[in-house]
């Protein structure tokens, strides 16, 4: 019972996080692959740190932002009228999910938006398009694959997402407890003879089908 | 007619030009980096120039001294690229419609259907740029850029991947465009066959300067510059090599 409320919330944590990761991500990873401003870099790194970064000190962050003190958690509180922080939700699971899994699709899909043809863009300036329609009909869609790609690597991340969901949504069985943290709260009391093996064996599915498909994605886009 | 007054310093080069061209066919000649394809995407808006001034029929597109810059979408040039730069996820009816969005959808489907026609396409409408050949290729691009009525036809380079018969069948088609079309066409070449075989003016280039401009007979008869002796050295007058067409045609337009 326990094990399919950790599998729903995994899913409905990571999905939800993807959603707002694609959102998001493709318009950043346009700006960042095809303009030129000052503080490119700088944005570049700061949504890129998370790849590299422990999880934990990802999640340190986050709590400092939007723990009860922090600037969006005050705001937070003030939207929603005086009930409890944003901290040990779901939601908050949602963010720690977001803000370690948005690099992997930044990253795959801002090397997918800079390999799409120079010349294709300025064809479509030569045929009167503005760039807002050639973004989103010309660089998009040839960057489609990786993009994919870059949303699958994200989706697959954010299932497995343990370090910062921990500090920032804890581990509240029936309530943020996703997979990763039920597999660790299952081993550490029923050892090797409670239900982590069945949650183990299927992140091992659910990885190797993504590797296999993001791989996949890539190949065919190195080829189009 | 095409008035156009360019300079641009790149780090080791310097662009300073002046040339003219009327409704007619010039080439712009010149060996690998005298900065023919930098003035051609001057033209077009794909490139700042540090300074001078662009005239197309009459109507300033750039002008350095007032600040005047009009955006590649607002000049209304048809433009070809080297490689062609067809958009490969769309047929070729969408490829030519993306040129069109200002036209209502009625006048858009008759532009692009008279389009087809005159480049016989029609058969390939519903085609990939990957599922057609490279000549058909080649007219899909040029009825792309054509297909908007530009003021002007701007073509980078498009014969330095050709094979011959390929060649021949664009050289017809680019020498049809400019006896059915009244506006200046202007390709970009660094092979001196080309060069004379298209021209009806010569624009030579040498490093990032003008050399020599005019008819061909005139900028030819005092070869005193090693660009002007590789023209004189190769190349035929497009009569010479008419009888290799490939047997494309492209149908005048009707009177409109």
């Amino acid at each position: 019972m326990s094990v399919l409320f950790s599998l729903r919330l995994s899913i409905q944590v990571a999905a939800i996080a993807t959603v707002f990761i694609l959102i998001i991500g493709v318009p950043l990873a346009y700006l960042l692959a095809r303009k030129r401003f000052p503080g490119r870099d700088l944005l570049g790194l700061i949504f890129t740190l998370p790849m590299v970064l422990p999880p934990t000190v990802t999640g340190y962050l986050l709590l400092l932002v939007f723990g009860n003190t922090g600037a969006l958690g005050k705001a937070w509180h003030a939207l929603t009228g005086g009930q409890l922080g944003i901290v040990f939700t779901w939601q908050a699971a949602v963010i720690a999910s977001f803000a370690v899994s948005f690099p992997f699709m930044l990253v795959t899909a801002r090397a997918a938006m800079e390999s799409v043809d120079q010349d294709l863009i300025n064809a479509s300036y030569m045929l009167g398009r503005s760039e807002f329609d050639t973004a989103w009909r010309v660089v998009i869609p040839l960057a489609g694959r990786g993009i994919l790609a870059g949303a699958t690597l994200a989706f697959a991340r954010a299932m497995g997402e343990f370090g910062a969901t921990i500090m920032l949504a804890g581990n509240l069985p029936g309530r943020t407890n996703t997979m990763p943290l039920s597999i660790y709260t299952e081993t550490m009391t029923n050892g090797f003879q409670g239900s982590a093996l069945w949650m183990v064996l299927f992140f091992v599915l659910v990885a190797g089908a993504v590797m296999y498909v993001s791989t996949r994605l890539g190949r065919k886009a190195v080829k189009a | 007619m095409l008035e156009v007054l360019l300079t641009k310093e790149l780090p080791g080069f310097k662009l300073d030009v002046s040339w003219t061209v009327g409704d007619e066919l010039a080439v712009l000649f010149g060996y690998s980096g005298s900065g023919k394809s930098l003035s051609l995407r001057m033209i077009a808006g794909l490139i700042k120039p540090d300074a001078g001034k662009i005239v197309l029929n009459g109507e300033t597109v750039y002008d350095s001294a007032s600040r005047l810059w009009v955006s590649p979408q607002r000049r209304e040039l048809g433009f070809v690229f080297q490689d062609l730069a067809l958009f490969p996820h769309m047929t070729v009816t969408q490829n030519i419609s993306w040129g069109l969005k200002g036209l209502g959808a009625a006048a858009q489907r008759e532009r692009v259907e008279e389009t087809l026609a005159r480049f016989h396409l029609e058969d390939l409408a519903d085609r990939l740029p990957r599922q057609i050949s490279g000549g058909q290729q080649q007219r899909v691009a040029l009825a792309r850029s054509l297909a908007r009525r530009p003021r002007a036809l701007l073509l980078d380079e498009p014969f330095s991947a050709l094979d011959l018969p390929l060649k021949v069948e664009l050289w017809s088609l680019i020498r049809e465009v400019r006896e059915t079309l009244r506006i200046p066409v202007v390709v970009v070449t660094h092979d001196p066959v080309d060069a004379k075989t298209l021209a009806d003016r010569l624009i030579v280039y040498q490093a990032g300067r003008v050399l020599r401009t005019g008819v061909p007979s005139k900028v030819l008869a005092a070869p005193d510059a090693p660009e002007l002796h590789t023209l004189v050295e190769h190349g035929a007058s497009f009569d010479d090599v008419s009888h290799w067409e490939s047997g494309f045609e492209f149908d005048r337009p009707s009177a409109d």
